[in-house]
């Protein structure tokens, strides 16, 4: 009985983590790139990790948000799947800014003010030294946790692609080296 | 407003002051025209007589003093004259040509400002905004060599008394304002005969006037000389650049150590992957941070509860970069007797105030039958993490995997 009890009780608790093993999964994915941890921010249903991407020539640092919204309880999980958003941003960051920079600051702000970074569209928020770019995702993370060969080469694919394009979106808006 | 009284030709008694030049006097109108005639008097000089409030524009009195000359004599160029000092109580006696001169300055701009420290007002601030160049427009470019402004030329036949005196009734200069005529005068040398009375009014302090003493010819060592041109790349921007890049790597190297803690829990996440546990709780403030992994296939689990105790670059060059490790390990037991004990054993456990390393404590929960083992320790990060943020993975595994299998052999031998 207290083994059957047991048993439920992992259960729910393995269901519950799922989010935290992906999280796991994404943070090992980033390390094979050369992208080392350099903040933790985490929760009950939200994650956020930021990597630095020493590495990239270019970009900075990315950051990654994984925000579950469905999947925690049996049923939830059975009808709807484990979804989660995934945010990821991308930083550039310019070494000297001068004032022609606000101007574009706020060309680039006011170009993105209604742009929502959703189904594969990137949002940039220019910060003077620093430009973001971000896009969301809506991912099933049964897709890429626990881990398989399969699922780790999936997720490797998915954050590559998704850093790829942010760098393109970021590139015009680096200053020198 | 006019002139009090016109000076005779041959009186020294003019006293002529420029920004661009600095102050000469006193002269006679005769050395007057003369300047005038050479070109060495800019414009907008101004001219002081004794009697009069203040400076007034050579341009006012002109004609009274200069065009009025009915003979004009070209006379050698009077040598410079050391600068005006704060209004005194008696003016310098009208002796004309026989009139004993003040001691005579090399050039003007090198004469200190003649003002007594406890006659200084503001209003008597010396003119002094020349630098310490020799050459100035009062001394004309190839002037004659009586002209020349030569150090140690003073034709000094006054008396220290009448030095003083007639550098204490020269006129406070009109245009400059007292703090930028202090610190110019600071950092004028002092020409070797200039009068005593030519006080220095830089900043750190007037000298009571002396008159037999020599005058200094160094700049004034409260005015610090410009600091000295560092060894630096021809090129501006070069340096321009290098500072811009000097300042991104102190800034690199402060959130190096602020979020070095976050780097070694990626680290800790990826290597205990590759052993096959699975990362199922994560909790982190930034500063504070607690995994748990569990082994899918086995169900054995790692907790570790960190926390980092450097943040500061300053205090992690002394002890080095340091987290503290709470490191468990943990297995299920099904057996409510092993649970009951691993209850009991975590009671003891609770006694100690304050776990110190190699101490292994028991840890139970019921709930989910796991029944932990942890030990506290206090890990250097330098070791598996380096400067470029290269990982020691393997050193890390190493370590980790060392401490579980201690962990997990005490676990086995005491709830077995």
């Amino acid at each position: 009985m207290i083994s059957l009890l047991q048993n439920f009780a992992h259960k729910a608790e393995i269901r519950e983590s799922k989010d935290e093993i992906l999280l796991g999964e994404i943070v090992r994915a980033m390390a094979r790139q050369g992208h080392v941890t350099i903040q933790f921010h985490a929760s009950d249903d939200l994650q956020r990790v930021r990597f630095r991407t020493a590495s990239d020539p270019l970009l900075h640092s990315v950051f990654v948000t994984l925000d579950r919204k469905t999947g925690t309880g049996a049923l939830s999980a059975a009808l709807l799947g484990s979804k989660a958003t995934l945010r990821v941003t991308a930083e550039i960051v310019n070494r000297i800014a001068d004032p022609d920079d606000l101007v574009a600051m706020y060309k680039t702000d006011l170009a993105n003010l209604f742009r929502l970074p959703v189904l594969g569209g990137i949002k940039l928020n220019h910060e003077l030294n620093s430009v973001l770019a971000t896009t969301q995702l809506v991912i099933d993370i049964d897709d890429y946790a626990p881990s398989d060969p399969g699922k780790v080469e999936a997720l490797g694919k998915l954050l590559a692609r998704t850093i790829d394009a942010l760098r393109e979106k970021l590139a015009p808006f680096k200053k020198g080296g | 407003m006019g002139m009090p009284r016109v000076p005779a030709p041959d009186e020294d008694a003019l006293h002529i002051h420029s920004h661009t030049a600095g102050s000469v006097g006193p002269i006679s109108r005769k050395a007057l025209a003369t300047r005038l005639a050479d070109g060495l008097v800019p414009p907008g000089a101004f001219v002081w007589v004794d009697g009069m409030p203040g400076w007034e524009p050579l341009d006012d009195h002109r004609a009274a003093l200069v065009d009025a000359l009915v003979d004009t004599v070209i006379a050698p160029p009077e040598p410079a004259q050391p600068a005006p000092a704060p209004a005194a109580a008696e003016p310098a006696p009208a002796n004309g040509g026989g009139h004993a001169r003040v001691a005579e300055v090399p050039t003007l701009v090198e004469a200190a400002p003649a003002a007594a420290p406890d006659e200084r007002n503001p209003a008597n601030e010396g003119p002094e905004t020349a630098p310490t160049e020799p050459a100035t427009p009062w001394t004309g470019a190839g002037g004659d060599a009586a002209s020349a402004e030569t150090p140690g030329t003073t034709a000094d036949t006054a008396t220290p008394a009448e030095t003083a005196t007639a550098a204490a009734t020269e006129p406070a200069p009109e245009p400059a304002t007292p703090a930028a005529e202090a610190t110019a005068a600071a950092t004028e040398p002092v020409s070797e005969g200039a009068p005593d009375a030519v006080a220095d009014v830089s900043p750190a302090g007037a000298e009571a006037p002396n008159a037999a003493e020599p005058t200094r010819a160094e700049p004034q060592p409260a005015q610090s000389a410009p600091a000295e041109a560092e060894a630096e790349p021809a090129d501006p921007d070069a340096v321009f650049g290098a500072l811009v890049r000097d300042s991104w790597q102190y800034l690199e190297r402060q959130r190096r150590a602020a979020h070095l803690d976050d780097v070694f829990v990626g680290a800790v996440i990826t290597s205990t992957l590759d052993t096959g546990y699975a990362l199922i709780d994560l909790e982190s403030d930034g500063t504070h941070h607690y995994l748990r992994f569990e082994d899918l296939a086995d169900r054995s689990r790692i907790v570790c509860r960190l926390a980092h105790l450097t943040p500061s670059v300053a205090v992690a060059r002394v002890v080095g970069q340091r987290v503290s490790a709470v490191i468990g390990y943990g297995e299920r037991v099904a057996n409510i007797g092993k649970i009951w004990a691993a209850i009991s054993a975590e009671m003891k456990s609770s006694y100690l105030q304050e776990a110190e390393p190699g101490t292994i404590t028991v840890d139970g929960d019921a709930q989910s039958g796991y029944v932990y083992a942890q030990v506290d320790l206090f890990l250097d990060l330098d070791r598996y993490v380096a400067e470029d943020y290269a990982i020691d993975y393997a050193r890390l595994s190493a370590h980790v995997g060392a401490t579980t299998q201690a962990l997990r052999k005490y676990l086995r031998g005491r709830f077995a």
